[in-house]
């Protein structure tokens, strides 16, 4: 029943398969949401927006419906923000008087034009790139001075004074604010603080109460507060109460009205709602990114704008407040295991249920208490793990400062244009000034080309040129450009015949498997060299590894192997691969016919690239969670060594845990039970040569590196600590699987001498390799189909049929062997490939 | 996890005992109030002189000196109790010396000074006598800004924001533009002493709730007022030079001797700010009126309307405060420009003097 509703509402995704027991779990979290952010939602009502509490929780209720209805993510939850209400009050108080019936009206004005504004950036599509350019350092900068601000503009209401001020920048005003608690505030409304504050902070470390600190901190000072008022009489503390919500039904219809004297006044309050717009929509697009990271779906910036709009201007017809991407109950859900959007439609019904049956439970909350709320929400907003991140690049460090310093020095809103501007310019910064190297006649560049960097690297470059008399080089190979004017300017260069240009991408496509994306041949860039040759010119190229070929990317050249073997090269002639050495150490004379450009690059390096993204591409577009972490775990060894189809089983049996700074991983000496990769984040690796003997730090690892394999392999107790010292992710694969695809990696892929047996008994040979590779020599009977094509012409095969895979070195015919598997032909890949294969081989050109 | 653990319960026990700490600073700064309140008040030379005229003392119906002198007869009041003697007292000694001048011991005026950017401004410089301006033979002056008649006539709707504007507030905006400075919260006993200081004033002249009084408020000077010439800054830097300089001096930064302010500032720091009625670019009706109804001090009356605007016209030209409503920009811009103007007006009148 449960699973017929859940597939009828299609709330779970494509992959339903949710049992009573995930069920039972999704509406506890449910519960525990509602019960975080009703006390969230009261307190930023009433403290910061000064509106009635029942804006907040009606923002809690139909916030969270409406965004987990209009966006598809499935942990994402909306709802009232802090920030968001305290742009109303700050708005509005210089406006309006406070409790008058024209201060609710121009409150849910300005959630409809918020809302309005939202919209704008959802119809004009490249509006909202605009927020894929603020960094993290921006973000968080802005996040850590609102934080500060919700702390300073709470001072008065912890002890019990009236709000004193409209105007919200100047630091001296806050200064003020705590120097007349002190003073003259009202001491039972500082002792309900304290309690509800102690009560917090003192719950948040028991980790069962973890999530419900808040509401037992309310709980607290509630009682606390009823305590005194029947000890002393309530007109002895006077300690302001929360308003009477008993009047609140289910929905509380409302029309923003607009007349004609309201005008100045609504002009005033623009700004006011554009921040709210851009906030909103800054934090709800910062959430989308982090979930997107953490999780393996994906969903876009463009529906999240979409769904905050629409549901905004929903919400200032429904009495509430705006709502955004709660970061603080998003990873209570996320640490819960959440997994539907079952988990915010329950939270909504809870809070309503309560609202609606007790709302007399709400009206005796102290306002002091709700204050120490908002200083609590304000302190988690400053997390110094991320601000100590920041800081360990300078320009990061500075573009932080900026940002975080604008909220005290502008206020909100300047706040607001101010980091938007920041963010802008950091970015075009970055753009127009790639990083230029000279060293001698070459000039390197990285960054982009384009008309924009096109000044700054053309006065570099015709500063060089007057330096050198002879032609200089400008290496492309880390820049990249798409733009008319820069390839304009590169073929004048040319033609000038003052430079040559090395690494351009027409060039390379020239000489790089077709199939390869930008991405891949950039790395193969890395790996190869390249040599630039006058006219006449002659050089002597030596073998770096067994592996290493030549290929001739413009120009004739003659080579002459110190065996006496002479030959003469041309583009064409080299695209397949004529292994130019033999052995390593070989060397080579080149001599170049016409001037020429010749690359030297290590085989091996191309035949690994191929199939690693031919394997990222068979993923398919579900599972880019998957081929992100694939991309991830390059780096690690240990993996790269596996054949290629027990890597993908073994990222997708991966699990993803989140870590904190400081936090143990393994310890030395202990049981080894599961093997790990560093998604993000930093550790260190601490070894003690005897067991109580003083670890020493070996060396510190990042992300893409692996650890703990060696307890798995053989079986003995852990060799080193592992301690985060930065927050983050790793994967984690456990011993049984690690053991299971470690073993089963061995079947799919056999001997030369057992394939031979295999062939005579009537397995069928498939060529996975280019054509031009093939050309050279192939196996007799053999199928040719290359890897980047395979998976399309798959029906060629015939399903009965085995068939036997190979390739050059045995790495892409290991791919191929897991694709013709899924489609559940039998397949077996050659080890070593055609290069360990000793029987006989023919070459179909002849 | 263990480590962690500690760390947390380590900051968390820092965190409970700064809020301890907390607590009890405040349980101090609170007795240190209560006990100024129960403190005798010592009084400025002034408010001794004034508040003895009126016959202030503890009792339990209160009737004015100065009314039993002025018509023979006096009305009978509901007197004071020694703490609402002790507010007044401290009420005028707040209007008479804001700045705490006169006193060593800064909560005597309850930290007042703390409200005030700059050193200069003090309530009796506009509301001159105490509050109280009276000429020779105890009448009560056009246009002096009378606290009490401000009082009687207090809680009515602004006149330029058209909202009801309670006289505590009224008093924020003297301290936020008139001093240039910060807001005292609306519960500070400063607010509630100057208040209780001039419901006292209006009890001893017998002033009637909601009546209008001619010292209430400045009588302002309109464009009406004048033969129509026009305001003109240049004529009125001339008058100013002539007839106000000698007080305020010739940048208008006022005259301070042994740090005492004798004639306070009109512009520059220390004077009232751009968000200022005083200023003449808000409204150029306000500092005329003062100016023609106040100034200069003993010759009070003595400048036409025309000469009033044209002053108040040339000392809103000269550079002074933003204030926090204009934001941050515009302070920085007006801390650039004191810096800057009155540097090249006194480089400019050098030359001039060479000429000559």
């Amino acid at each position: 029943m449960v699973n017929y509703l859940l597939d009828k509402l299609n709330l779970t995704g494509p992959q339903t398969g949710l049992t009573r027991q995930d069920f039972t779990n999704e509406l506890l979290i449910g519960l525990t949401i509602a019960f975080t952010a009703l006390p969230q939602a009261i307190a930023f009502s009433t403290t910061l927006a000064g509106l009635p509490p029942y804006f907040g929780i009606y923002a809690a209720i139909w916030g969270v419906l409406l965004t987990a209805v209009l966006n598809s993510s499935k942990v994402f939850l909306g709802g009232p923000n802090s920030t968001l209400s305290a742009v109303i009050g700050v708005t509005l108080l210089p406006i309006v008087p406070q409790f008058s019936t024209e201060y609710i009206n121009y409150a849910l004005l300005l959630v409809l034009i918020a809302g309005l504004i939202q919209a704008m950036f959802f119809i004009f599509r490249p509006l909202s790139r605009l927020f894929d350019l603020m960094s993290e350092a921006v973000i968080n900068g802005m996040i850590c001075g609102i934080g500060l601000f919700l702390i300073f503009k709470s001072i008065t209401a912890f002890g019990g004074l009236p709000i004193n001020t409209e105007i919200e920048w100047p630091l001296m005003i806050a200064w003020h604010s705590l120097l007349a608690v002190l003073e003259i505030g009202n001491l039972y409304a500082l002792q309900i603080g304290i309690i509800t504050l102690i009560t917090i902070i003192f719950t948040h470390t028991i980790k069962p109460l973890k999530n419900w600190s808040i509401l037992l901190g309310i709980i607290a000072g509630t009682f606390y507060s009823q305590h005194i008022s029947t000890v002393y009489g309530i007109e002895n503390i006077l300690i302001e109460q929360t308003a009477n919500l008993s009047v609140v039904g289910m929905v509380l219809p409302s029309i923003p009205t607009l007349s004609q004297e309201s005008m100045p006044d609504i002009i005033a309050i623009i700004p006011g709602a554009i921040t709210i717009a851009l906030l909103g929509l800054m934090q709800t697009v910062a959430a989308t990114r982090r979930i997107n990271q953490i999780t393996s779906q994906h969903t876009t910036n463009t529906e999240s704008i979409a769904a905050d709009s629409l549901t905004n201007c929903s919400l200032s017809f429904l009495s509430a407040l705006p709502s955004c991407a709660s970061f603080n109950r998003m990873s209570v859900m996320h640490s819960m295991h959440a997994k539907t959007r079952i988990v915010p439609i329950t939270s909504a019904v809870f809070l309503l249920a309560f609202v609606l049956f007790f709302p007399e439970l709400i009206a005796i909350i102290p306002v002091p208490a709700m204050a120490a709320v908002i200083i609590i929400v304000g302190v988690r907003m400053i997390k110094w793990s991320e601000i100590r991140q920041h800081f360990s690049s300078k320009s990061e460090g500075f573009i932080f400062s900026a940002a975080f310093l604008s909220v005290p020095v502008f206020g909100l809103f300047g706040a607001v244009v101010f980091g938007s501007l920041l963010a802008l310019l950091h970015f075009n910064w970055r753009k127009l000034h790639p990083e230029i190297t000279v060293e001698n006649d070459v000039i390197k560049i990285q960054g982009s080309l384009y008309y924009g960097s096109l000044p700054y690297v053309q006065s570099k470059v015709n500063e060089a040129i007057k330096k050198n008399t002879s032609a200089i080089t400008i290496d492309l190979r880390n820049a990249s450009y798409d733009d008319a004017e820069a390839e304009r300017w590169l073929n004048e260069i040319q033609t000038k015949g003052a430079s040559k240009v090395v690494g351009s991408t027409q060039m390379l496509s020239a000489f790089m498997p077709q199939s390869l994306n930008n991405e891949r041949r950039r790395e193969l860039l890395d790996n190869a060299r390249f040599f630039p040759l006058n006219e006449g010119e002659s050089s002597t190229l030596l073998a770096d590894g067994d592996n290493d070929c030549i290929r001739v990317i413009s120009g004739t050249v003659k080579i002459q192997r110190n065996d006496g073997f002479t030959q003469e090269l041309k583009p064409e002639k080299t695209r397949g691969c004529p292994c130019s050495f033999r052995h390593k150490g070989d060397s080579l004379i080149v001599h170049a016919e016409e001037a020429s450009l010749i690359c030297q690059l290590d085989q091996d390096e191309v035949d690994f690239l191929v199939s690693w993204q031919e394997l990222s591409r068979s993923l398919g577009r579900q599972d880019s969670e998957i081929e992100r972490r694939m991309d991830k775990i390059q780096k690690s060894l240990l993996l790269r060594s596996l054949p290629m189809e027990t890597l993908q089983e073994a990222v997708s049996r991966m699990q993803s845990i989140s870590v904190k700074s400081g936090e143990v991983i393994i310890r030395q000496w202990d049981e080894g039970d599961s093997f790990y990769v560093i998604d993000n984040g930093e550790a260190e690796v601490w070894r003690e040569e005897f067991q109580g003997d003083e670890a020493e730090m070996v060396v510190a690892i990042s992300a893409g590196e692996s650890f703990g394999e060696d307890a798995l392999l053989t079986g003995s107790s852990r060799n080193a600590t592992i301690k985060m010292i930065t927050d983050g992710i790793l994967l984690k694969l456990n011993k049984k699987d690690f053991n299971e695809l470690l073993s089963s990696s061995i079947f799919h892929e056999q001997e030369p001498a057992i394939i031979k047996a295999m062939i005579e008994n009537g397995y069928k040979l498939l060529d996975v390799r280019y054509e031009e590779e093939a050309y050279e020599s192939q196996i007799p009977n053999s199928t040719l189909i290359p890897l980047f094509d395979l998976r399309r012409r798959l029906d060629e095969l015939v399903p009965t049929d085995r068939y036997v895979v190979y390739c050059r070195s045995g790495k892409r015919s290991t791919v191929g062997a897991m694709l013709l598997s899924q489609r559940g032909i039998e397949a077996i890949s050659l080890k070593g490939g055609i290069l360990g294969w000793p029987y006989e081989t023919v070459s179909p050109i002849q | 996890m263990r480590q962690s653990t500690t760390t947390q319960l380590v900051s968390g026990g820092i965190t409970i005992l700064l809020l301890a700490g907390l607590y009890l600073l405040a349980v101090f700064k609170h007795e240190e109030r209560q006990e100024q309140r129960e403190n005798e008040v010592k009084l400025t030379s002034g408010c001794q002189q004034k508040l003895d005229d009126y016959g202030l003392k503890a009792d339990r119906v209160y009737q004015s000196k100065y009314r039993l002198r002025r018509t023979g007869a006096a009305n009978i009041h509901t007197g004071y109790s020694p703490e609402d003697v002790r507010a007044i007292q401290r009420g005028c000694n707040i209007v008479d010396d804001l700045l705490g001048q006169d006193t060593d011991d800064r909560l005597k005026r309850w930290n007042s000074d703390r409200f005030v950017r700059g050193t200069h401004t003090s309530c009796d410089q506009c509301h001159q006598g105490i509050g109280d301006k009276q000429n020779a033979d105890g009448d009560r002056l056009v246009g002096s800004i009378g606290l009490a008649a401000s009082w009687v006539n207090s809680d009515t709707y602004d006149r330029v924001t058209g909202l009801l504007l309670p006289f505590e507030m009224r008093q924020m905006q003297c301290f936020i533009n008139s001093s240039n400075g910060y807001k005292p919260n609306i519960n500070n006993d400063l607010l509630r002493d100057i208040t209780a200081y001039s419901r006292f004033l209006a009890a001893a002249l017998n002033l009637k709730i909601q009546h209008r009084y001619p010292e209430q408020g400045v009588t302002e000077v309109t464009i009406t007022d004048t033969q129509r010439s026009g305001d003109d800054y240049i004529r009125g830097g001339e008058i100013y030079r002539e007839k106000c300089s000698v007080c305020h001096g010739r940048n208008g930064h006022g005259t301070v001797v042994n740090d005492r302010v004798i004639f306070p500032a009109v512009a520059g720091p220390n004077a009232f700010n751009l968000q200022s009625r005083n200023y003449f670019g808000t409204s150029d009706t306000i500092l005329p009126g003062f100016i023609c109804h106040n100034m200069p001090l003993g010759q009070e009356g003595s400048l036409q309307p025309q000469e009033c605007r044209d002053i108040a016209y040339y000392i809103g030209t000269l550079p002074r405060a933003a204030g926090d409503k204009a934001g941050p920009l515009a302070a920085l811009w007006q801390q650039l420009m004191m810096a800057v103007i009155p540097a090249l007006i006194s480089a400019f009148e050098n030359e001039d003097m060479v000429d000559g």
